[in-house]
């Protein structure tokens, strides 16, 4: 086979896989609306492309089995055989054989498929009154349609788009026969020519394709053989091949509106009606007479044409111009969409990598470079190439991002499979597929969301039954999402099941040694239910083959931490439960927070990072039991040494802790220097040092310098518990337990007016000092911008509660940052107060009341008006606290900076009392 | 360029191949050509040049069957081997008579 065949054959299994994954989430939606044409129609037409581009191929197997396969889905269509259960099981069951067959076509006479062939030729059988023949040669057998029936159609073209053309019927029966496709090609010779293809050369492309079945040659009008030579003609071509449209505009090199297509069935009727008829035009002694007709016109759809067909028999030639969109979801313009090999695009995104690793070294010479006339033009140029640069590197990720549709789509499947498996009525909804997600981490999502849904159609969905007896409704609903969230994509599974018992989990855990009694009964309802994410824990009473084995949440944990996002659980017993997974767009390149260890680089991705702690008097690092612990805002942080982790020596100096947050659980990384941040293009390690577990990948820094990625995970794994249990707690939950306390503490704030103001620590990523003059005003909004990375824009907070506003504009102040997604958000505030418990209890929610505001309470003797998070993010989106589009600025993420370094952004730290400006 | 009588029909011999560059000279040859034939009914054009027709010649060509038809000519054509099937792909048969092309020696 030589490289265009093969590059033909690729293209034929790419294709036909395509059109098993329409035809497999068609059948599944049939199956809920037998009546639905517009499904018949597409797994129809799925079926019968790949009969088709099989048959070019020769792939004699697949053409059988899918032959039996469109001929009972031409019954299913005419309705003459009803759409029910047991049939679109077999035709499942069909399109899986056919799958497997397209893995390798050579070898596809090897795959059983008896069982389905004998399956849908009874079928067939059945209706014609016939018996049934088991074996797959069976589908050699006379198509059912083709028992000749009188249209009225004697004589006529079977479809305008055919006028003109002579042919006659018994032409046609073989490439019918064989599922080719027909068209009907408007050829401009001259831009033929102008692509550098001779005639000879195009029509023999033409020629390897398909089959002339006729060829109009026309001149213009006025044409004579004196001006011959300078007129331009144009042939019609009817012809005949396996490949789609869109597929034969790309191989012939022609506009997709020159091709207009035949729907096999309006021939398939003609030659029933006619089986020895021939088709002329009626002036056809003089074929070749100067023609004056209109441009050719088409019919894009089956559908119509089948409609144009009929008119055109009723004598009232009624013709369509072709419909520049594609004519099914599936179907794509030659000329707007080609195919790009995805290591092309890798590459691309490698040189665009390395690329923006080289804007960073410009950027920091050109700042470097003090004022000087020439520096200031090459900050401008530099600017200008950094500008371009992002959104290079911007255009080249998305052309990596695919719609999630085509990984949900498999789901419709096995909740349809499960859900009889386990005689269950499960109905899935599908919300936001044409969300677009990077390649690399759609494929990595597809094992824990087929996981998450498993364990929703098996744990989370009651049976009928029992859903009916809790006054639910018989059938439960499974819910798979996906939504762009402030730079990141959020995707859910929730289910309107049982929900969670956590003192179910509890007891559980403290069954299974994971917990003690004691700890159990001080756990809160949400951290018992993330007990679920702890190894080898499982609740199922019984192990099936679908779940229940107690391996399976922590591995989609883990898988999803490893692609860069966070799981989350809320689950409510007796209404359901919603697993929300937040991860980044991309993985090529990311933010990162760059930190010294012994004079060497370490990029830490900012997604992990919760905040950058200068250990002092008010937050010390201490050693409690051999253990080194950060003592922060009333808690022990266990804190890890990159240094020792590496194999360092320890050294005495300034230290920096970074709280690093992995899913439940934070510890602190203790670092000699934080000293910058930067988008990191993240290479993969060499092969020598993939083996060491502390290292995601490298990255080349901005002065040129070589930095390795830390692992968190990794650098976490064994220490902390290590830590913890030196503490006198055991297990990993301790930190659970502390974090579950973080619910009920605030931080305490003025906001430049009067009032004293409350905000619930769990909602706050960190809090950061900047001066006004560091302020730019852009679209009427302030924000808060440094070099490259991103914009944080100002929000204060008597815009959007009612609270007086700032008095006099003070040169210092605070911005207290959410976390994700709303970090992008800075609350402006003009004093730090102090951080306070405050359970949910001492909220007075009766005195004040509006929204945004969850009520009030006194702390430090004073007032205080509680903010209620949720409130503030629906006002500032609008209504909409899931939609920020309108919320944030453009832009990059900001981080928390060196204070040695930028003496105005100070690094976080938040004393037991007060941290005043 | 040639022409001859073979067996009363004008035979129209031409070696240059039917593009831009010759068309225009072979579009008049051929109507120089039919005005002889006009009396022995028959043309014949022999085309010797396997090089592939372009837009111009093909349009040379459809003109001279068209003129060929008006002057109740019959138009045959015999084309080297090479062009045997761009001629069967582009139904040369409705544009004139062919004759069973040269085998390739």
């Amino acid at each position: 086979m030589n490289q265009g065949d093969q590059e033909m054959m690729e293209l034929f299994v790419q294709e036909s896989s395509e059109h098993l994954e329409t035809l497999e989430t068609d059948l599944i939606a049939l199956e809920a609306n037998p009546g639905e044409n517009s499904l018949l129609n597409s797994i129809f037409r799925a079926v019968h492309s790949i009969k088709g581009a099989a048959g070019f191929f020769g792939f004699d197997p697949i053409v059988k089995l899918a032959h039996v396969m469109e001929s009972a889905m031409s019954l299913l269509r005419d309705g003459q055989v009803q759409v029910d259960p047991d049939m679109v099981t077999l035709l499942i069951s069909t399109s899986d054989k056919l799958r497997l067959m397209l893995a390798e076509p050579e070898s596809a006479a090897s795959i059983p498929c008896d069982d389905e062939a004998a399956g849908l030729q009874a079928v067939l059988d059945s209706h014609a009154g016939k018996k049934s023949n088991p074996r797959i040669g069976a589908a050699e057998t006379p198509h059912p349609e083709s028992v000749p029936q009188d249209t009225g159609g004697a004589g006529g073209y079977p479809h305008p788009a055919l006028q003109g053309f002579e042919f006659g019927a018994p032409s046609l029966v073989a490439g019918l026969k064989h599922g080719q496709n027909f068209y009907a090609i408007q050829i401009n010779f001259e831009e033929i020519q102008s692509q550098g293809q001779s005639l000879l050369q195009f029509f023999g492309e033409m020629r390897s394709i398909g089959g002339f079945l006729d060829t109009i040659l026309e001149l213009p009008e006025g044409t004579t053989l004196a001006n011959a030579s300078t007129s331009q003609p144009s042939a019609r071509v009817f012809f005949q091949t396996p490949l789609e449209p869109f597929i034969l505009a790309g191989a012939l090199g022609i506009d997709g509106s020159a091709i207009a297509e035949i729907p096999a069935q309006c021939l398939k009727d003609w030659v029933k009606a006619n089986p020895q008829g021939i088709c002329k035009p009626a002036e056809s002694q003089t074929p070749a007479a100067p023609t004056s007709q209109a441009p050719l016109e088409m019919v894009p759809t089956s559908k119509a044409a089948v409609a144009v067909s009929k008119s055109v028999v009723e004598s009232k030639p009624e013709v369509t111009k072709i419909d520049p969109k594609p004519v099914s979801g599936q179907r794509r313009k030659a000329e707007e969409t080609i195919r790009i090999n995805v290591g092309l695009l890798d590459t691309l995104m490698n040189l665009a990598g390395e690329m923006v690793l080289g804007r960073n070294k410009l950027l920091r010479l050109a700042v470097g470079g003090g004022a000087t006339g020439d520096q200031v033009e090459l900050q401008s140029i530099v600017q200008d190439i950094s500008s371009v640069t992002s959104s290079l590197q911007d255009t080249i990720m998305r052309a990596r991002l695919q719609p999630v549709g085509g990984l949900f789509g498999k789901f419709t499947r096995i909740v349809r499979d499960l859900s009889h498996k386990l005689n269950k009525e499960i109905h899935l909804e599908i919300f936001g597929d044409d969300v677009e997600l990077d390649r690399t981490l759609l494929e990595g999502l597809s094992d824990p969301l087929t996981h998450l849904i498993r364990n929703s159609i098996d744990h989370g969905i009651e049976k009928a039954s029992d859903r009916l007896a809790a006054g639910k409704s018989s059938q439960g609903t499974v819910r798979l999402s996906a939504a762009h969230l402030a730079g990141r994509v959020q995707i859910e599974v929730s289910d309107d099941g049982a929900g969670m018992d956590p003192e179910r989990l509890k007891a559980k855990a403290v069954e299974k040694g994971i917990l003690s009694a004691d700890q159990a009964s001080r756990m809160t309802d949400a951290d018992a239910q993330n007990l679920i994410f702890a190894a080898g824990f499982s609740t199922a009473a019984t192990v099936s083959d679908i779940s229940g084995r107690g391996v399976g949440m922590d591995v989609v944990k883990t898988n999803i931490e490893k692609l860069g996002g966070h799981v989350e659980l809320d689950s409510r017993l007796g209404k359901g439960t919603r697993i929300i997974i937040r991860l980044p767009l991309t993985l090529a390149i990311v933010p990162a927070l760059i930190v010294g260890c012994r004079g060497a680089s370490y990029a830490l991705p900012q997604i992990n990072i919760e905040e950058i702690v200068r250990p002092s008097e008010e937050c010390p690092l201490k050693t409690i039991g051999g253990a080194r612990v950060l003592e922060l805002r009333g808690e022990l942080i266990p804190v890890v040494d990159l240094a020792e982790v590496l194999g360092e020596t320890s050294e005495p100096g300034e230290q920096f802790v970074v709280l690093l947050e992995l899913d439940h659980a934070t510890f602190g990384l203790v670092v000699d220097e934080i000293r910058s941040n930067e988008e990191i293009v993240v290479k993969p390690l060499g092969r020598h040092l993939r083996l060491v577990p502390y290292y995601s990948g490298a990255t080349l820094l901005g002065q040129g310098e070589i930095a390795l990625i830390l692992d968190p995970t990794s650098i976490a794994q064994g220490r902390i518990s290590t830590i913890q249990k030196a503490l006198g707690t055991s297990k990993t939950l301790e930190t659970q337990t502390q974090q579950g306390t973080d619910s009920s503490r605030v931080l305490v704030f003025l906001a430049g007016g009067v009032e004293q103001m409350a905000i619930h620590l769990q909602h706050v990523l960190r809090v950061e000092a900047v001066r006004a003059e560091d302020l730019e005003r852009v679209g009427g909004v302030e924000c808060l911008r440094k070099n490259h990375d991103a914009t944080i824009r100002l929000v204060h907070l008597s815009e959007l509660v009612p609270v007086t506003p700032p008095g006099t504009s003070s040169a210092e102040f605070f911005i207290i940052v959410p976390r994700p997604p709303y970090d992008r958000i800075g609350i402006v505030a003009t004093q730090i107060v102090d951080s306070a418990d405050l359970p949910g209890s001492h909220i007075e929610r009766g005195a004040i009341s509006a929204q945004g505001i969850a009520g009030s309470a006194v702390l430090f003797d004073r007032l205080t008006l509680v903010l209620d998070f949720s409130g503030l993010m629906e006002i500032l989106s609008g209504g909409d606290a899931e939609s920020d589009g309108s919320l944030v600025a453009e832009g990059r993420f900001l981080f928390t900076t060196n204070p040695s370094h930028h003496p105005h952004h100070k690094i976080k730290q938040l004393p037991e009392n007060s941290a005043q400006p | 360029m040639s022409t001859f009588t073979k067996n009363g029909t004008l035979v129209l011999s031409l070696d240059q191949p039917f593009n831009k560059e010759h068309s225009a000279a072979h579009a008049k040859e051929i109507a120089t050509a039919l005005g002889e034939a006009q009396a022995a009914g028959a043309l014949k054009i022999e085309l010797h040049s396997a090089e592939s027709p372009d837009a111009s010649g093909l349009s040379v060509l459809i003109a001279a069957s068209n003129e060929a038809r008006s002057r109740s000519v019959e138009l045959r054509l015999r084309l080297p081997q090479k062009l045997s099937e761009i001629a069967e792909d582009l139904r040369f048969g409705k544009l004139a008579v062919l004759e069973t092309p040269e085998v390739a020696r």
